[in-house]
């Protein structure tokens, strides 16, 4: 028997929350619903959930609270759903172990797509976490982790080391977005604010050798104010 | 040009002061040296006596009438008091004229005696008439020079005046009255008021050219003597005061009902003001208060101007906004309701057409939202525009990912330089640029048009072009296109509908960047949207902080 993924839904806008619950249900998963940031973490502890889709503005507790307060005992992955324009408050979530975001206005699409993202994770995670993997395979690029090799086409990129240590990182957690300030602290080991800039140059660059439009990028997509995703499907 | 004009103005006006001001110095000049003028005014009355004494010699010689001696004495009783300061001088020319005329011209010559009973008659009429004399003449002097002071002081205050008219702001009543305040006193001035929070500012200091140097009004001591002074809205000096031993003089700027500021001015050398100097300050200040508070009142009204201003854009926008969001909500209400009202009846393509028209309904209704939003964030007027270091090609890639999320079979083509392009921008804003000229171009272009962006970097600036090939706009609408609330009216595309804020939205975001926007008609048909922001400064400090090639 396959168990179906849980996914609690956190959301204090009637009509959003419905359409989300019958899109995801449409697509068989069980879903769980609640207005209340309190009553989620409640839920969270009770049915330990699978994914959860956060909304940050909540009647009674700020989002941000839930996730401090359930992020250490739960594995579930979270997803935040934020206005566009409200860069600061996803970082915040982000940083503080939320796993992903959605920007509202989102289509059904994308709520989909960002829950296909997530729970692959939490799948890989929990069977493969030993299994170190040779090769990063998406569209037409391969990143061969023992060679240190980056092909599109089979046709070699050449990267400097720092652009492969960052591409490395980002494909370790392809799917999910990485914070500015999560990419410095683990590629240069100390976050100061204007390394940022820096970090945007490099993604560029890279952006720029592996792209065939760099305008309309396939693999490496730039989260506006937020930071990088490096498409996983 | 006109800068000059007042500059010249200005100099001539200070010319103008500083001599006035020598003269009105100079009176007052001789008090401060006493010995001198002594000196001075006793030698002039030796002088002055000696020679009537040798006048009347004379006339005995030729044998006059001694009456004509006595008048000779007290012409030159007159002419002392004339030429001296105060009646002291004139008295006791006078009873140098009595001792004269009895040791020289009554029998016995030569001596103080006299023989003839009528002489003491003679000689305290003759006292009593050059006393009267010289003190009136002296008082009649003292008149004039006060009345030459004071019309000096009108005629200083009513310069000050009229430059204080011709002052288009705060700052320049300062630094007019600091000009004509140095030319005034010959010392430093500092003039300081207060800011929009009632707190005072960083005083101006003005200086006098060549002559002390050095800066007293930073001293720590001087800035708590013009704390205090404007703190109490009393006169501080460092006289006066036995815990303050600063070296200023401060007259305090008294509005209606506040202290509006502080005039400092620099006693060095314990070189202290006159009590007339004073005074003057104090006419001075009451310029200034009235300077600046007319100034207040008139930034009051302009700021009242532009709210009402705003205030009502604001009330047509919303109007028109409020009308344009309730067609498409109509539709979305009426296939909606036509839906579950007859959920049964309808076919399912009819169901689906309903639903398609609700989505297209709706996305329109998200983009327009944008659009009004990043409206208000230009136009409340604080211009909330978070400038960062941003990559060209970013923000293009999200405004297409965010056009092409909602509209579908256009191509469109993108022209980047090669070499990576920074701009320094509200990255959402800029977006919101590209996003209104994309959906621009799809709104009015048949579908499988082509729509180009270009990327070029000329030197200090960077070019962009949104064009595409369709029809191209009316001659006669180019020059209104980024007025608010255009639309294209005529036309195929007439049924499409656009609130008509997008680009003057794309103005509004490309003026506030220090950059412009324009648009022609392309010679091979289509029109071409363009506009121009300034380039990063290349001195590249941002980026040294890791080597990119490691």
């Amino acid at each position: 028997m396959i168990i179906k993924p849980l996914i609690l839904i956190v959301e204090d806008d009637k009509p959003i929350k419905k359409f989300m619950k019958v899109s995801l249900e449409a697509q068989g998963y069980k879903c769980l619903e609640t207005e209340f940031g309190n009553a989620a973490i409640t839920l969270i502890r009770s049915h330990n959930p699978d994914i959860i889709v956060l909304d940050l503005g909540l009647p009674d507790i700020d989002g941000l609270e839930v996730i401090e307060k359930v992020r250490n005992s739960t594995k579930a992955r979270i997803i935040v759903v934020s206005a566009r324009g409200r860069e600061r408050e996803k970082v915040e979530a982000l940083d503080k172990g939320a796993d992903d975001y959605l920007t509202k206005p989102f289509s059904v699409a994308e709520l989909l797509a960002r829950i296909r993202v997530a729970l692959r994770q939490s799948n890989g995670l929990s069977s493969s976490r030993n299994d170190v993997k040779s090769a990063f395979v998406v569209k037409d690029l391969k990143i061969d982790f023992d060679k240190r090799r980056v092909t599109i086409l089979d046709e070699e990129i050449h990267l400097t080391p720092m652009e492969y240590k960052l591409i490395e990182l980002m494909s370790k957690y392809a799917g999910r977005v990485l914070t500015h300030k999560y990419i410095v602290d683990e590629i240069w080991g100390s976050y100061f604010e204007n390394d940022t800039q820096s970090l945007r140059v490099f993604m560029a660059n890279i952006r720029r050798k592996i792209e065939k439009y760099p305008a309309q990028p396939q693999y490496i997509i730039t989260e506006v104010g937020v930071g990088y995703r490096l498409v996983d499907e | 040009m006109e800068n000059l004009k007042g500059c010249k103005l200005r100099n001539l006006k200070g010319n103008k002061f500083q001599k006035t001001s020598s003269d009105y110095n100079s009176s007052d000049y001789k008090k401060n040296k006493p010995i001198t003028i002594i000196i001075t005014n006793v030698f002039k009355t030796i002088i002055i006596m000696g020679l009537s004494s040798i006048l009347s010699l004379i006339f005995r010689k030729i044998g006059l009438h001694e009456s004509n001696v006595i008048i000779v004495f007290i012409l030159g009783v007159l002419f002392v008091s004339r030429s001296t300061d105060g009646y002291v001088y004139g008295i006791i020319a006078a009873i140098i004229g009595v001792l004269s005329f009895n040791f020289f011209f009554t029998i016995p010559y030569y001596s103080f005696l006299v023989y003839r009973a009528d002489y003491p008659v003679t000689f305290v009429i003759m006292l009593i008439a050059a006393v009267i004399t010289s003190t009136l003449t002296s008082r009649v002097k003292k008149q004039a020079k006060i009345s030459f002071m004071r019309e000096n002081r009108m005629r200083i205050l009513y310069k000050i005046n009229e430059s204080l008219l011709t002052a288009k702001n705060k700052g320049q009543v300062i630094e007019f009255c600091g000009y004509n305040l140095i030319d005034m006193f010959n010392r430093n001035i500092m003039i300081a008021i207060i800011d929009d929070e009632n707190n005072l500012k960083k005083p101006n200091i003005y200086m006098l050219k060549n002559k002390y140097s050095t800066d007293i009004f930073e001293s720590k001591i001087e800035v708590i003597a013009i704390e205090r002074c404007f703190k109490t809205g009393k006169v501080v000096e460092f006289e006066t005061e036995d815990t303050i031993k600063g070296m200023g003089y401060y007259h305090p700027i008294k509005g209606q009902n506040k202290i509006l500021g502080v005039i400092g001015i620099a006693c060095l050398d314990k070189n202290t003001l006159l009590d007339n100097e004073k005074i003057f300050l104090q006419s001075v200040s009451i310029q200034i208060a009235l300077a600046i508070e007319r100034e207040d009142l008139y930034e009051k009204k302009r700021k009242i101007n532009i709210e009402t201003e705003r205030e009502r854009l604001r009330g047509n926008i919303l109007r028109s906004i409020s009308h344009d969001l309730r067609t498409p909500l109509t539709g979305i209400l009426g296939s909606v309701s036509t839906i579950t009202d007859n959920y049964d009846i309808l076919d399912n393509d009819t169901k689906k057409e309903l639903l398609k028209i609700i989505y297209e309904d709706t996305s329109w209704l998200i983009h327009s939202v944008e659009n009004i939003l990043s409206m208000t964030r230009i136009d409340e007027g604080k211009l909330e525009i978070k400038k960062d270091v941003e990559i060209v090609e970013e923000i293009i890639a999200e405004s297409i990912s965010r056009v092409t999320r909602f509209s579908g079979s256009h191509n469109i083509k993108i022209d980047l330089p090669k070499k990576m392009v920074m701009l320094f921008v509200d990255g959402l804003l800029i977006e919101q640029v590209f996003i209104n000229l994309i959906d621009n171009a799809i709104k009015y272009t048949q579908s499988d048009s082509i729509i180009e962006i270009k990327v070029t970097q000329k030197e200090d600036k960077v070019l962009f072009e949104v064009s595409d090939n369709g029809q191209g706009i009316p001659q006669e609408n180019i020059s209104t296109i980024f007025d608010r609330f255009y639309t294209k009216t005529k036309g195929n595309s007439a049924e499409k509908r656009g609130i008509g804020l997008g680009l003057a939205i794309c103005k509004s975001i490309i003026e506030a960047h220090d950059g412009y926007i324009e648009v022609f008609n392309n010679s091979y048909g289509g029109a071409t949207f363009k506009f121009v922001l300034p380039a990063i400064r290349s001195d590249g400090s941002d980026y040294k902080a890791f080597d990119f090639n490691s």
